[in-house]
């Protein structure tokens, strides 16, 4: 005999509370690696700006 | 989660793939960088991730179908690595939800697509009267898939019945 798994329904405001929790925790990561994004290519064109890279090592 | 395997991705993937920190990261010939990331859903039936996309560069992308191709290679990555569900909501930047909502089950409608996964979407009016599209892929393999589809079902029909 199959068992039968009862759930508890979720009800529309659960459903948009659920949806506005995931919506913050995508802005929350869209920002961060905005972020992380924009102080790499900031460090990127500091580093070669600075000359270093046009010493000839030998 | 299982991260995914890059190099496996690599070999179908238009646009190299590689990890930056957490995300995957891709760059397109436009210069463009994108973000890849996966983020474990809260819902309490099934497990699921939220499958998240962003551009990093700022810049608005001009048509580039190899953007489509690289995120259809990651999620295809994602399933081989993870029996669960995928979650998408489309962003509302623009207002532009309903085309991204579109665009975004066309690839997964196909006729060979559906012979592996089952994608539904809905559209939920929030109090606010901001609309939000909400996808849900699946794949047939899915030992629960049935129960799956009747839950997503139930809960769509509910904001279903609410249209005009």
């Amino acid at each position: 005999m199959e068992a039968t798994v009862t759930r508890k329904k979720r009800t529309r405001e659960e459903i948009l509370a659920w949806l506005d929790a995931a919506r913050q925790r995508k802005a929350a990561w869209q920002e961060k690696v905005r972020a992380e994004f924009a102080e790499r290519d900031r460090l990127r064109k500091e580093a070669a700006e600075s000359g270093y890279y046009d010493l000839e090592w030998v | 989660m299982v991260k995914l395997n890059s190099w496996q991705l690599n070999i179908h993937s238009p646009y190299w793939t590689e990890y930056d920190g957490d995300a995957l990261t891709f760059t397109t010939d436009n210069g463009i960088k994108y973000a890849v990331d996966f983020d474990e859903d809260s819902n309490p039936y099934f497990k699921a991730y939220w499958l998240n996309l962003t551009n990093l560069t700022g810049k608005p992308s001009p048509s580039d179908k190899k953007i489509a191709q690289t995120v259809i290679c990651i999620i295809e990555e994602f399933f081989r690595q993870n029996p669960d569900i995928l979650l998408y909501m489309c962003s509302t930047e623009g207002g532009k939800q309903a085309q991204r909502a579109r665009l975004f089950l066309r690839w997964f409608n196909g006729a060979e697509q559906q012979k592996h996964y089952v994608a539904r979407s809905v559209e939920v009016r929030g109090e606010e009267g901001r609309t939000e599209y909400v996808a849900l892929i699946v794949q047939r393999s899915n030992p629960q898939l049935e129960e799956i589809l009747a839950v997503f079902d139930e809960e769509a029909a509910m904001f279903n019945d609410m249209k005009p």
